[in-house]
């Protein structure tokens, strides 16, 4: 024991006059612990809200929703049994005030809202509850609106603003609302009215989009005890019932998966940092050779020199922790109270002691895994090195068999497994830090690869003929350069950020695209066929819309597959296909073949067709189902069964425009039955706004979505959380560039010795400076150029299988990013080696001289 | 006959030099016993400091025996070597190599610390505070080597050489950077201390007059070592 305190202390002691040199080493390891706490720490923060708030996330103990159709009176009253109850119908419609008009996600809520929790309004609200806010005052109703739509609408509390035909009084603008956090994404901004207003202002409460929601408040019975008797008692409704853990497992489950990704991202800025620290012992252990040997000749074994850097290395870390722990403390105080604002949950400023275990673990076993390698260099070095005469600082190349033997690889091996544990303790998906893991290490491989690539085709060029060209690339591919160390710790950190960069602007051009070339500006909901008549007038006379098109749509419940009973919840068959069979199903006919239609199977009727019913089915329906042609299917519309034979399977493509339907039924029987109609409507580019007041002008009542403004919505759900993400990528840059400053500075004294000869053979000051900006600007460039296609790979496969949109490369903010690489570079390049540029020669000639 | 400290017998040593095989140390039987100065001349590349380095198993000899302390080097790995210089050996270098980080009584402290386990670091600041006012810098405990003149900074080499009572001092080129007045006195001090502490010295030099204060002078000429002079006992 004795003896390994006098190690320790002797290590401490030797750490003394070089602590300072440590700063990019201490720098990076408490970046990358910050990022990986305060990520944690949030997500957990979040985490525990949700678990327990989910009863006022949810509003209720118990939810009883239903789409499209309100529940009929017996639920009604059933409910009512179980304790206080709720009513509110989610619709779209649009406000208006003057000439300004927002869309809105309405929700009309009972007089009961809410029954948990608080709703809290921005400064300026008038004063009340929430019921007397929403109810009649001088028999005016009251709204309240999200800050969105009240900037839209330029309205201020006291204002009056127009929903369907009914004249409101706007009476505060929503700051966060209980249930905020289960709404999930709305396709309009968020408004809040009494449900009694909805008739009034002669809004239609049944529609496709619309959901009628209850929430109740359970007095003698428990959550599961509640939901048996429900579905007992309307064994063949199709309300849908959920408890608040429920409600809120979507919500944890995308906080989790989210939360992982951004961990892992946080991770990078370690494994940046991770090669900081890297170069840094390298450079170390280089640097104290001699003070090595010395000891080795003082009869120091090998494992004592292990144990002696190894307590540096490990003081240092635990210095860079504590420092990281303090920034994860502040970051996460910071951002809570605004992410809180942000997604309507009560975040208390906390801090996560796992979270910080955890980020702390990793940033130590990263520190010694990364060191572990120079560390053994340390090890091998020999007392004999002190008879040599000269000497430098760089190390002699190991050869690499020598990683394999098993003082070098099992450590290694256990570190590595420490490191996936402590990632697992926190991002807790294994598949996902299991592909990390591996890209990682493929990444590092590739760039590991490309240097030696790149060292090897430059040392085979021909010199170029511009003399200062010339040096500069003799400098990068001389032995000893820092050409590799810089380009994969810089390529690494860069090329998650391009990563991200390309992954973002391939959804903004997915969204933009759908937009200007391919969507219309407005789709219409619900429409019956008075008002369709109407419409097709009111689109003859405004020249600015291009075309209205419309498409019949039937409800009916598939009552038999190919002569037998249809599946049941038991069978296994997808989802999707399987909510199908539960209640009824949108389905309609057409004669002619909609546009872009891909048969993959069977033929379309002919135009005229009017023979007995035929129906053309999804390629989904025919998988999930194990469906031919010429099979049978019966839906019962209306209540009358209609058998009909299949002649066609169709290829639907979800993230088109156009309206898709599973089944489309051939003309015939069908026209007759009772059925609504969608529409969109196309307008002469730049006239969305005078369109869309004219319709409101002329059918207040009418339910459209505004395209533009919805997907303008989606973009800014996915800017947010990219840049969320950016933010976090942002660390792993910072890292790269502290890497590369680190990397460059330990080559100082020799670019401060090849100044110095250039000088004495006759170069000029500028001259040296001038090829030692050409060499960092090569090096930025190449760095760039290889992250670019490690991060192009990255972002295809991103495109390709995982979000399935079109992959383009960004060529101009590639370009942009390409140019602030090179100039980062160089700018680190000249502030960490101004003084070896500037060196007159006397000046070193005399340091040398004893 | 005074007992051996270190010996070899036969010894050879062959270095590679890229494709080129080098015969640096020619069939060398040397001896040195407790208490005895011995110096080694010679030009350079003569294969002197590859002697020492040898005798100090900083390398190993080809063939041939090589013994310190009754131990032969030759079945030795690494460690065992290291375990051999704490116990019997002290080097002092041309070039001083003093730990820049370390004070002078710290890098005294330094072979101390690594040659005894169990010392009490009172002990040991006690035992270096002596072996530093034995060279003459009491005062100068607590300076770092950037403060130190090149004399005072091979005192404290000497200091650490002789702080753990090695048997054999290895002294290579002691005063190769040192002007003549200072590296008379550091070689005055050298012998005192040896010949006070019964340790022997292998000392090896370009410096004829410094050679002639040795117990016996020895010459290495194109790695073969032969008896100059041999000094009365």
């Amino acid at each position: 024991m004795n003896r390994l305190i006098a190690w320790l202390r002797v290590a401490l002691i030797d750490l003394r006059g070089s602590a300072a040199r440590f700063t990019i080493l201490i720098a990076c390891l408490a970046l990358g612990v910050a990022a990986i706490g305060v990520v944690s720490s949030v997500r957990s923060a979040v985490e525990t809200a949700i678990a327990r708030d989910a009863r006022a996330i949810l509003g209720g103990d118990l939810e009883l929703r239903s789409q499209r159709t309100d529940i009929t009176p017996d639920v009604l009253s059933a409910l009512e049994k179980l304790g206080p109850v709720n009513r509110e119908v989610q619709l779209n419609s649009q406000a208006q005030k003057g000439d300004l008009s927002a869309f809105l996600s309405l929700r009309g809520v009972g007089d009961l809202y809410p029954l948990v929790g608080d709703v809290v309004l921005a400064p300026g609200a008038l004063p009340g509850s929430t019921a007397d806010l929403l109810g009649q005052q001088n028999g005016v109703w009251g709204i309240l609106l999200s800050p969105q739509a009240a900037l839209r609408l330029e309205a201020a509390p006291g204002d009056t603003v127009r929903v369907g035909t009914l004249e409101l009084q706007l009476r505060g603008i929503i700051d966060t609302l209980p249930d905020q956090a289960t709404l999930g994404f709305q396709l309009g901004a968020p408004a809040l009215v009494s449900d009694a207003t909805l008739p009034l202002a002669g809004l239609k409460q049944e529609g496709v989009l619309n959901q009628f929601q209850y929430k109740v408040l359970l007095e003698d019975t428990d959550f599961a005890s509640a939901e048996t008797a429900l579905e007992e008692q309307f064994p063949e409704s199709e309300f849908r019932i959920r408890s608040p853990r429920e409600a809120t497992a979507a919500i944890a489950r995308f906080i989790t998966i989210f939360g992982n990704f951004m961990l892992l991202v946080a991770l990078s800025s370690m494994v940046v940092g991770g090669l900081g620290a890297a170069n840094a012992v390298t450079a170390y252990v280089g640097e104290r050779q001699s003070a090595i040997a010395t000891m080795r000749s003082l009869g120091a074994s090998g494992n004592r020199i292990m144990v002696h850097f190894l307590t540096q290395i490990i003081f240092l870390s635990l210095l860079s922790i504590a420092i990281g722990l303090v920034a994860i403390a502040v970051g996460t105080f910071a951002i809570l109270p605004l992410l809180a604002g942000l997604i309507g949950l009560d975040l208390p400023a906390a801090l996560d002691l796992r979270s910080m275990a955890a980020a702390g673990g990793i940033g130590l076993v990263t520190a010694i895994i990364f060191a572990w390698l120079p560390l053994l260099h340390a090890r091998a070095i020999r007392p004999a090195l002190l008879f040599r005469a000269g000497g430098s600082s760089n190390l002699e190349r190991q050869d690499w068999r020598s990683w394999l033997t098993p003082i070098a690889s099992v450590p290694l091996l256990i570190g590595f497994a420490l490191l996936f544990a402590l990632t697992l303790s926190i991002a807790s998906d294994m598949r996902l830090v299991a592909i990390y893991f591996a890209g990682t290490v493929v990444a590092f491989l590739l760039l590991r690869l490309a240097a030696a690539l790149l060292g090897l085709i430059l040392s085979r060029v021909p010199p170029p003929p511009n003399r200062l060209l010339r040096m500069a690339l003799s400098a990068i591919v001389r032995p000893g350069a820092p050409t590799t160390t810089v380009l994969v710790s810089m390529g690494m950190g860069l090329s998650l950020l391009l990563l991200i960069v390309t992954t973002q602007s391939n959804i903004n051009n997915q969204i933009a695209t759908e937009v200007t070339t391919e969507a219309p500006a407005f789709v219409l909901l619900d429409l019956d066929k008075p008002n369709l008549a109407a419409l097709t007038d009111f689109v003859a006379a405004t020249p600015d819309i291009e075309a209205l098109t419309t498409i019949p749509m039937l409800r009916g419940t598939i009552t038999a597959l190919k002569g037998a009973p249809p599946p049941t919840s038991e069978d296994d068959i997808s989802r999707d296909v399987a909510d199908m069979f539960r209640g009824d199903t949108a389905l309609t006919w057409s004669a002619a073949m909609p546009a872009d239609t891909v048969i993959a199977e069977g033929e379309w009727w002919p135009e005229d067709y009017s023979g007995d019913p035929q129906a053309s089915l999804s390629t989904e329906m025919r998988d999930a189902l194990d469906l031919s042609i010429g099979d049978s299917i019966e839906i019962a519309i209306a209540g009358r069964p209609l058998a009909m034979t299949i002649a066609s399977f169709r290829l639907i493509d979800w993230r088109s425009p156009n309206f898709n339907f599973r089944i489309i039924v051939s003309p015939g029987l069908i026209e007759s039955a009772p059925q609504s109609y969608f529409g969109t409507i196309t307008v002469a580019e730049g006239t969305d706004g005078v369109v869309e007041a004219a319709l409101l002008g002329d059918f207040p009542q009418l339910n459209f979505v505004p395209v533009g403004d919805t997907l303008a919505r989606v973009r800014a759900v996915f800017d947010g959380l990219i840049n969320a993400i950016a933010l976090v990528s942002g660390t792993a840059v910072l890292a790269g560039i502290l890497v590369l400053a680190g990397a460059l500075s330990v080559g100082r004294q020799q670019r401060q010795a090849d100044a110095v000869v250039m000088k004495v053979l006759g170069a000029k000051r500028s001259d040296v400076i001038a090829a030692f900006l050409i060499e960092y600007a090569l090096l930025g460039a190449i760095a760039a150029v290889l992250a670019s296609g490690i991060a192009m790979l990255g972002a295809w496969a991103a495109a390709t299988w995982l979000l399935e949109i079109d992959f383009m490369v960004p060529v101009g903010q590639l370009g942009l990013v390409a140019l602030l690489v090179i100039v980062v570079t160089i700018v680190t390049g000249a502030a960490t080696t101004w003084s070896a540029m500037s060196t007159t020669p006397a000046a070193k000639l005399r340091m040398e001289t004893p | 006959m005074t007992e051996t400290i270190a010996q070899t017998q036969a010894m050879n040593l062959h270095l590679r030099s890229g494709k080129e095989a080098l015969h640096i140390l020619k069939d060398i039987n040397f001896t040195i016993g407790r208490g005895e100065v011995v110096s080694i001349v010679g030009p350079s590349g003569s294969g002197k400091t590859s002697m020492l380095m040898v005798m100090g198993g900083l390398e190993r000899a080809s063939d041939g025996l090589v013994s310190v302390g009754g131990a032969a080097l030759g079945g030795m790995n690494e460690d065992d070597l290291a375990d051999m210089r704490r116990n019997n050996i002290g080097i002092l270098f041309q070039n001083f190599h003093l730990i820049p980080s370390m004070t002078a009584l710290e890098n005294v402290s330094l072979a101390l610390d690594i040659a005894f386990d169990d010392l009490p670091l009172s002990e040991i600041r006690a035992r270096a505070k002596a072996a530093l006012a034995e060279v003459g810098l009491a005062a100068r405990e607590d300076h770092l080597p950037s403060a130190l003149s090149g004399g005072e900074q091979q005192r404290v080499g000497l200091a650490r050489a002789i702080v753990t009572r090695p048997k054999l001092l290895l002294a290579d080129e002691p005063t190769g950077n040192l002007d003549q007045e200072t590296a008379k006195s550091a070689i005055d001090l050298l012998f005192n201390l040896a010949r006070a502490n019964g340790m022997a010295v292998l000392l090896i030099t370009h410096d004829n007059s410094l050679a002639q204060r040795a117990d016996r002078q020895m010459r290495m000429d194109r790695g073969e070592l032969s008896e100059l002079t041999a000094v009365p006992a």
